[in-house]
């Protein structure tokens, strides 16, 4: 729409004829314009975000969008408010630094005065790569969410989960994630947990909503899989390529869990992240770990203090190189520091952040990776303030806060990501972190239990068990410990006890798979198959695929006697698993349980194309085609079984009945005295070899 | 649409205006001063006010503008029973109607829209930033000039729930029958400084 007010036309006329002349006449300062001096600095620090689409509110490319904001961008940058970056400056380098020099500060300012002109064309940097796709090109795989996550028009932040299942079928490494937040404008970071235990769904299945709510999780795994990397995004930030060597591995079982921060934006919107995978060949071969420095049982903040101080400290038991840092506090936290004491007495900073802004967290990368020798000790040190002066405090009048979930929680967590020299140094930092722990909250039953579960992998089983007891006694119905101490007593050889633990750890939680399975595999191994069949079948009912279970299923049910469900189960794997000779052997055995020789035939044969040289499976054909009566048939498969496994008793007194039978008489004797030298207690070979002797 | 006609209307309306400021004096800009509709028809700020009038500078691109739409439109439900009218004032002189209209019904502003292209009215109330609040009484005298609330203490910088309601307080005050000279208070949002008027 044009505006114009003929009254004031000549005023404008003048206008533009003086302002040449006010050049000339004394101002000193030199014009600066957009296209030549403003462009190139808003294109190299700001576009990441404001751009069309960006996560920023508005685009700074084109030369009126920038205009209409030339003094809010002059104020805004002279007081370091954009671009944001909390590291203080002299400090370590990171990746992706951004921090205007004052002389940038100045060019700005000076634009702003000058009434923000344009200046030539031909002036115009290159705009930025503004390519819209997935920023490392075409990935190997896609993950979506199917439904978008509703967020209401107003209100505080709120933290989502969104749990991302891995369609893959069999284990794959990947070099990088990209994460799409779906909607930049109101979201303010997103991180990626990989969930290798399942965790993850059970808390969603309890949130009615989509995805569930939080703002940390934690998760447990039986195994020691600690989290290896950042995956992390906020406006602006480029996903990366891991470094050679350092892809992580993902399968079928694995939960991509994106934990997401959101901040309304005035009216209703949708959000629906995607997570983009990028596959490589290579299986790691180097090993980083998340170390975590925390102290939150110290936070516990009276209203009003406005200095409130936490630290933890960490002495390192291996060398290692740290790779980045991402501090977290909430909004209480004002100073974050972290530092790293080296042996000789060298203090290198690992981060320092004046001001924090927890709207602008984030993973810091060092450019250079640090080394630091074992013995070196790890600070943190945070500030909170409390009082009325905090203008970020979420409580008026300020109340006393401690360590929580909620954004008026508190948290003091300090990540590192560092890579020790060998796989195995992580087992050693674990033990460190795990020791820290307890010697701040010694009854934790998250670190007793990690601390056993380092002991165990070690071969420590006694210490295991003990500190497992510990992490019971603290919390009786700890699931997590109770099957954990089960699967160490089962290794220690305590059958009884590791199944009462098992069943208390299943009653503890009904839904813990893992804990079913060992439950299973500890009554199938006491000769308890029917109580077996059991737990396979929780396990199979929650994962139809889970291999492992399915077998253990069949097996205990043939075990049990129970035919029908061990055809099926077995049945099912062979669907899946064509080529595989022991599920063939096996659901032969149990065809043949039922009377279906036929069919049973039909398997062993089946098992032996497979494996050729399947002495079992030749002696078993061999034992059924005797039974039906046709011992032409069996004697080559009895010979082959014999000769395939000469040491088996069984072979040899099998192969002597069929040569019985044949009349060879002089030949069956040899092979029942053969199997009755291998297992002088063979008590048929022996009646056999008494019946030969006899017709001698 | 006939624009020559327009223009000639504007003109007439605008220069008797001048002619008033010459008058009285005291303030740089028109007075009474005129804001458009998105049609472009005048709106005179200061004429038939029921009980009194709330105006709300507003951008479209202005991410704080935007955040502050669902207490906007509380307000407006609460104090439209009251007979106090509301208005939204658009001040980038640049954008076209179409783009206000369909940022209202995104945001789902049901508040009449009016424009300052001039930034007569800006200049009148004294109001440099959006959204900020200017209260003007029956009689057409300005009760209240700045922020909503507190909410925004700078960039990026907010509480978790404010700790005055500026431009609330002001209304009841002005409903219980308190006059005097009007409050002001300091908005936090975007400059409308940066944005060039026409001419």
């Amino acid at each position: 729409m044009l505006y114009f007010r003929s009254s004031q036309v000549p005023l404008r006329a003048f206008l533009l004829i003086a302002f040449p002349g006010l050049g000339v006449v004394g101002c000193s300062s030199p014009e600066v314009t957009f296209t030549r001096d403003v462009a190139p600095i808003l294109f190299e620090n700001c576009s990441d975000c404001h751009r069309p689409g960006g996560s920023g509110p508005f685009s700074l490319l084109e030369y009126a969008s920038a205009r209409n904001r030339a003094g809010q961008i002059a104020d805004v940058t002279s007081r370091r408010v954009m671009p944001p970056w909390l590291p203080q400056s002299g400090g370590p380098d990171f990746v992706g630094e951004r921090r205007l020099s004052q002389e940038q500060i100045l060019t700005l300012r000076r634009w702003a005065e000058q009434g923000a002109p344009q200046g030539a064309p031909e002036d115009l940097p290159a705009p930025p790569d503004l390519a819209s796709g997935w920023r490392l090109g075409e990935p190997d795989l896609v993950l979506e969410q199917s439904v978008g996550y509703p967020l209401a028009e107003e209100g505080r932040d709120v933290f989502r989960n969104f749990v991302f299942p891995v369609p893959v079928s069999e284990r794959r490494y990947i070099r990088a994630l990209e994460i799409r937040p779906g909607n930049e404008r109101v979201v303010h970071h997103a991180n990626v947990l990989v969930d290798r235990s399942g965790v993850s769904l059970r808390l969603d299945e309890q949130d009615p909503g989509v995805g569930f709510a939080g703002m940390e999780l934690t998760l447990e795994s039986e195994t020691f899989e600690p989290q290896t990397h950042f995956l992390f995004w906020k406006p602006g930030s480029d996903p990366t390529w891991e470094p050679r060597g350092m892809t992580w591995e993902v399968n079928r079982r694995t939960h991509l869990v994106l934990n997401m921060h959101f901040q309304p934006s005035g009216k209703p919107e949708s959000i629906r992240p995607s997570l983009a995978l990028y596959f490589s060949d290579e299986p790691p071969s180097r090993f980083p770990m998340l170390l975590q420095l925390e102290n939150d049982a110290a936070l516990d903040i009276p209203p009003g203090v406005s200095d409130f101080r936490v630290s933890d400290q960490l002495v390192l038991p291996v060398d290692v190189r740290v790779l980045g840092v991402y501090p977290h506090a909430h909004y209480l936290g004002r100073k974050l520091e972290a530092s790293a004491a080296l042996p000789g007495g060298t203090r290198h900073e690992l981060i320092s952040i004046p001001d924090w802004d927890f709207n602008w967290q984030g993973v810091f990368r060092y450019k250079t990776p640090l080394f630091l020798p074992a013995g070196t000790r790890l600070s943190m040190e945070y500030h909170y303030d409390n009082s009325t002066d905090n203008p970020r405090n979420p409580h008026n009048p300020p109340q006393r806060v401690m360590a929580g979930n909620q954004s008026s929680d508190e948290m003091a967590h300090l990540w590192l990501q560092v890579l020790p020299e060998r796989r195995e140094d992580r087992l050693l930092l674990q033990e460190a972190l795990m020791l820290n722990r307890l010697e701040k909250a010694p009854a934790d039953p998250v670190a007793l239990t990690n601390l056993g579960a380092v002991l165990q992998a070690r071969g420590d089983l006694a210490g295991a068990i003990e500190l497992f007891r510990r992490a019971i006694r603290a919390r009786p119905d700890d699931a997590t410990a109770l099957n954990n101490l089960g699967a160490a007593l089962r290794l220690s050889g305590r059958m009884d006890e590791a199944i009462e633990n098992f069943r208390a750890a299943v009653s503890a939680r009904p839904d813990y798979f893992t804990a079913h399975y060992n439950l299973g595999t500890s009554l199938l191994t006491t000769g308890q198959p029917g109580r077996a069949v059991l737990h396979f079948e929780r396990v199979v009912g929650n994962d139809q695929e889970d291999l492992a279970a399915r077998r253990n299923l069949a097996l205990a049910s043939a075990l049990a006697g129970r035919f029908e469900k061990a055809e099926s189960n077995y049945k099912h794997l062979i669907g899946s698993h064509p080529d595989d000779p022991e599920l063939h052997g096996e659901l032969a055995v149990v065809l043949a349980q039922r009377g279906r020789m036929v069919e049973a035939r039909r398997h062993f044969e089946r098992l032996l194309e497979v494996s050729p040289n399947s002495a079992p499976g030749h002696a078993n054909l061999g034992r059924l085609l005797a039974q039906q009566g046709d011992v032409d048939a069996a004697l080559p498969h009895l010979r082959e079984a014999v000769r395939l496994d000469g040491a088996n008793a069984d072979n040899h007194n099998q192969l002597g009945v069929a040569l019985a039978i044949k009349g060879d008489i002089a030949q069956a004797t040899r092979h029942f005295q053969r199997a009755l030298d291998l297992e002088p207690s063979h008590r048929e070979a022996r009646e056999n070899l008494r019946r030969a002797l006899g017709q001698d | 649409m006939n624009g020559s006609a327009r223009s000639g209307r504007w003109v007439a309306l605008l220069f008797a205006s001048v002619l008033l400021s010459v008058v009285s004096g005291c303030r740089p800009a028109v007075d009474p001063p005129i804001l458009y509709a998105l049609d472009e028809s005048p709106f005179r700020a200061l004429r038939d006010i029921p009980r009194a009038r709330v105006f709300i500078f507003y951008r479209t691109d202005c991410p704080v503008s935007n955040r502050y739409v669902p207490e906007i439109r509380r307000l407006h439900e609460e104090f439209t029973a009251r007979r106090i009218d509301f208005r939204l004032v658009f001040v980038d002189p640049e954008q076209p109607a179409s783009e206000i209209e369909q940022h209202l019904g995104e945001f789902d502003l049901r508040i009449p829209a009016l424009r300052d292209p001039f930034h007569d009215f800006v200049d009148w109330t004294g109001a440099r930033i959006t959204p900020e609040a200017a209260l003007v009484t029956a009689s057409g005298e300005l009760a209240y000039r700045g922020r909503i609330d507190d909410r925004f203490i700078d960039f990026g910088q907010e509480r978790a729930q404010p700790t005055r309601r500026d431009l609330r307080e002001a209304l009841q005050a002005l409903l219980a029958g308190q006059g005097g000279s009007p409050t002001l208070s300091d908005a936090v949002g975007c400059y409308i400084s940066d944005l060039r008027k026409s001419l």
